[in-house]
């Protein structure tokens, strides 16, 4: 059939398209392009009022460092990675943009068929069995496309609260349905006046089934028809076109560039120097200049899908926070500063409020399918509002404790290990042969309740023999709250000491029951210093069980377990705590690397809540519904929140730490 | 505006207290030095003032010996402008201290209003503010929990017991102390304390002040600690019990009731 001369597997570009058409297409191509990149060029001026990146340092330095930014547009940006996750949003997502590429290439192939021609009729490929292909893929693809914008536009309808919606949306989705629409259009009407026949006719189906009502047509109607319709078409696609950079399509452009530049840090924060600070005399930030480039860039790519809002528990629990209106507001802040509008970042775009109600959970980080940072930006604001004295009640009381006395508790240091009363626990001083350093912690040596996991913890160690030391009065606090509450420099003061006392007892592995510890020790602190190995309690006692150091306990009643965000999210650390509490878990919905915060992050266990307006509330409210008769955590913050949690739902739920649960279980 | 702040420096309230080997004074090695909590507040207020009036300074004055200066220091990394020491030796004498804060204020002012602590939480005389006040012959509103600003005249707020509150309007200049619940303290993040650090502290002789020895009106004879907290003891049993042995203890034992 393919070698019958009667069929031509092939169609006529620009077929039926009258002379001044194509020129008044090219002419009006223009123009839309010329828009666009009009538009990307405004936006474009929006970013550079930023600090400067080295998009060349970037670009050609070491192909290493390149990488990840190729794996991140690959991967997260044509696979889609990060888009995925949320049900039918996802899917309606993911057909549009597969639809919407195989038709952009298609239509892409048919112009460059379509050029090549005009050169040499050699170069013509559109035709045979390629066209068939192509005329049966793009009709596919197309279904696709046209799906997902119903979807999207179903899902618009009734609209989720946390999706952000303007006007535009509309116009957007119905532009979209309308160029899909009219394409199969544009299609149905050609095959009417073209008649192809058999395999040319059937390799465009649903083109052809769109047809069949119309076959009385005359072949005079039909071509005006087709010359209307596609003209219908084809303002519609350049109209699209050159709407990109105004409205949410800009994602197209930004999206991808922002997996590109961002700079994925979960668990570390930018460290800045007194250096930086003598030569520019900025602390944090205050107005949009101080933020970087990429920074600003990564507000143009937000899209308001609002999975960021759906993850954050500052939102959740009533507080001013949505991670998603913050990256908005600073969105317009950014086009009003550029515009010469003296409105001010603190105060007028960003409430004091908002900035101290983040947990530093990194929900919002992992949940954002472009990698908008929100975290990031509210802790660079935070420098600032630190720096201008914005910050009191009880976190200044504890942060002024941790400068003086080395804790935010204030006790004295000398009571460091209080907590160790009748147990054969040797400090590094006495005992240089040590080979691993048991980081207590502030909460593990001063808070009375996690004192009780901390001697769990050293019931285990002396059982299984493990041959450790600890600091005593020599540790400080790892000043991760400091950090987290804008003071820089007070956490590189505690770093340095801390270092300095680690170098000093030659340390190289460090044992921790505080995820925020041991997020400090291992991504906060080889900024300043060495890089230690640092292990968390819960991977360490699975791994002497693993050993026959300790013997494999019975299973536990039933339990559920609250993942801390420091242990599970931000270092991936998730499994060894459910291999120690067996096989007797009662999972909460949100779990593991999705896991919902206590509401302790970020220094706000430090602060007042509201009682109506507590975190750890809706937390334990979750673990409750599990029916489990225990709460195991695995941090000693969480501990403290859960059991406050717990006992406001006046429920008999047991909390404690996995080390405390498994001494029970070992009978120790 | 001219605001003044007058502040003191004290042990850490968790400092345990050491008498020295003589009796007659504490043992200071080993002291956190810290700006006493109400001095804070006072600090903290002319701070809020400052914003509220532009072209207004604060000006932080310690009488003290040499270690007051960290007090001053950390003043500045709260925000005050500048800062001065008033070089006379350490007492318990309030009247000497008033006289050496009210000359370093005629020296360095005039001031528009003076901000301090109700009280100092080491010997708690609650003196120094009051005695300002009628040496630098203005008004005084003490104990101060709430303050409104007007043009030229302040409105303040104290509670004076039972529950009752008592409203109290001035004309500027006035001397203020202040109570908690006025407001709260700023915290001096590390940068500002660096910062403060290469910032000048002026000293004033007490030649300058005009302290002599015969301020020195007030001789301290001996220090005691305080006697040691009795135990606590529990009592146990069904709710009527604890209240029947409660009643017993109170009536027969210490004989309370």
């Amino acid at each position: 059939m393919i070698n019958d001369p009667k069929i031509q597997l092939t169609r006529e570009t620009f077929g039926n398209i009258p002379p001044w058409s194509v020129t008044a297409f090219y002419i009006i191509a223009i123009a839309s392009v010329l828009i666009f990149f009009w538009g990307v060029w405004r936006r474009w001026k929006l970013w550079k009022q930023g600090k400067p990146i080295s998009i060349r340092k970037i670009l050609l330095g070491n192909y290493q460092r390149l990488k990840p930014r190729l794996g991140r547009l690959f991967k997260e940006g044509l696979g889609q990675k990060r888009v995925r996750g949320r049900g039918l949003a996802s899917w309606a997502h993911i057909m549009m943009f597969v639809g919407f590429i195989v038709l952009f290439l298609g239509t892409t192939l048919l112009e460059i068929d379509h050029l090549a021609t005009k050169i040499s009729e050699q170069f013509h490929f559109h035709h045979g069995w390629y066209y068939v292909i192509y005329e049966a893929t793009l009709d596919i693809f197309g279904l696709l496309f046209i799906l997902g914008i119903s979807l999207f536009a179903w899902r618009r309808m009734r609209r989720p609260n946390s999706v952000g919606h303007r006007a535009s949306d509309w116009t957007v989705l119905g532009l979209f349905l309308g160029i899909g629409v009219s394409g199969y259009f544009v299609e149905a009407l050609r095959i009417l006046w073209d008649q192809p026949k058999g395999l040319a006719l059937w390799c465009s189906p649903i083109g052809a089934l769109l047809a069949k009502p119309f076959s009385s047509m005359s072949e005079t109607t039909s071509r005006s028809a087709h010359l209307i319709v596609w003209w219908a078409h084809s303002l519609m696609v350049f109209g699209f076109f050159a709407m990109i950079p105004f409205t949410r399509l800009l994602h197209f452009i930004t999206g991808p560039m922002n997996l590109f530049f961002a700079e994925p840090s979960l668990g570390k924060l930018k460290p800045i120097t007194i250096e930086e600070i003598e030569e520019t005399g900025i602390v944090g930030v205050s107005e949009i200049p101080h933020l970087d480039q990429q920074q600003l860039l990564s507000l143009d790519s937000c899209m308001e899908c609002g999975r960021c809002e759906e993850a954050c528990p500052a939102f959740a629990s009533g507080k001013p926070l949505s991670p998603k209106v913050v990256v908005q507001d600073l969105k317009g802040l950014m086009e009003a500063t550029a515009n010469g509008e003296s409105v001010k970042l603190h105060g007028d775009t960003i409430q004091e409020e908002t900035v101290w109600s983040c947990t530093s959970c990194n929900a919002c980080v992992t949940a954002c399918p472009v990698r908008v940072d929100p975290l990031g930006l509210l802790f660079d604001l935070r420098r600032d509002r630190a720096a201008e004295g914005a910050l009191a009640g009880s976190a200044a009381n504890s942060m002024r404790q941790m400068q003086t006395k080395g804790n935010p508790w204030g006790f004295p240091q000398e009571e460091r290990l209080a907590w160790a009363n009748g147990l054969d626990v040797q400090l590094a001083s006495n005992k240089p042969d040590f080979e691993i350093l048991w980081w207590v912690g502030c909460a593990g040596s001063f808070d009375r309740r996690a004192q009780k996991v901390t001697r769990a913890i050293a019931k285990l160690l002396i059982k299984a023999e493990v041959n450790f030391a600890v600091l005593g009065p020599n540790e400080c606090c790892t000043g991760d709250s400091a950090r987290r509450l804008g003071d820089e420099f007070l956490f590189q003061e505690l770093a340095e000491k801390n270092h300095s006392t680690l170098k000093q007892h030659g340390v190289r592995k460090i044992l921790t029951q505080c995820p925020h510890c041991l997020n400090s020790l291992s991504n906060d602190y080889p900024q300043f210093g060495d890089q230690f190995e640092v292990v968390h309690h819960t991977e360490f006692l699975q791994q002497l069980i693993d050993d026959n150091k300790l013997s494999s306990p019975n299973d536990s009643d039933s339990v559920t377990y609250h993942d801390p965000c420091y242990l599970a999210r931000v270092n991936g650390i998730h499994q060894s705590p459910r291999d120690l509490l067996g096989n007797n878990i009662n999972e909460m919905k949100r779990h593991r690397e999705k896991t919902f915060c206590c509401g302790a992050g970020g220094g706000r266990m430090w602060m007042e809540e509201e009682a109506d307006q507590r975190v750890s509330v809706l937390r334990a409210k979750e673990a409750i519904e599990t029916n489990a008769k225990t709460v195991a955590v695995g941090c000693p913050f969480c501990l403290t929140m859960m059991t406050d949690g717990v006992k406001s739902c006046d429920s008999k739920a047991e909390v404690e730490d996995v080390a405390e649960n498994l001494v029970k279980r070992l009978g120790l | 505006m001219n605001i003044f702040v007058c502040i003191k420096q004290v042990p850490d309230t968790t400092t345990q207290i050491k008498l020295r080997e003589d009796g007659n004074g504490i043992d200071e090695t080993d002291i956190q030095w810290i700006i006493s909590p109400h001095d804070e507040l006072a600090i903290e207020e002319a701070l809020i003032l400052r914003e509220r009036k532009p072209n207004s300074t604060v000006t932080v004055l310690s009488a003290g010996p040499e270690r007051a200066t960290e007090a001053l220091r950390m003043a500045l990394a709260m925000g005050a402008d500048s800062a001065a020491r008033l070089d006379i030796p350490d007492n318990f004498n309030s009247a000497m201290n008033a006289r050496a804060l009210s000359a370093a204020i005629n020296k360095l002012g005039p001031a528009d209003i003076v901000f301090t602590g109700k009280e100092a939480i080491d010997d708690g005389a609650s003196a120094v503010g009051s005695m300002i006040a009628i040496y630098l012959k203005l008004p005084c509103v003490s104990v101060v929990n709430k303050i409104d600003y007007g043009e030229d005249s302040i409105t303040c707020r104290r509670d004076i017991g039972g529950g009752n509150i008592e409203v109290i309007e001035t004309k500027l200049p006035a001397i203020i102390s202040t109570q908690v619940g006025l407001n709260e303290p700023r915290y001096a993040t590390a940068l500002n304390i660096i910062k403060a650090k290469k910032k000048p502290i002026e000293t004033i002789t007490r030649e300058e002040l005009g302290i002599t020895e015969a301020n020195q009106k007030i001789k301290l004879t001996n220090f005691e600690l305080p006697p040691p907290k009795q135990p606590c003891r529990l009592i146990e049993g069904s709710p009527t019990e604890q209240a029947n042995e409660l009643i017993r203890v109170l009536a027969d034992e210490i004989q309370a009731i």
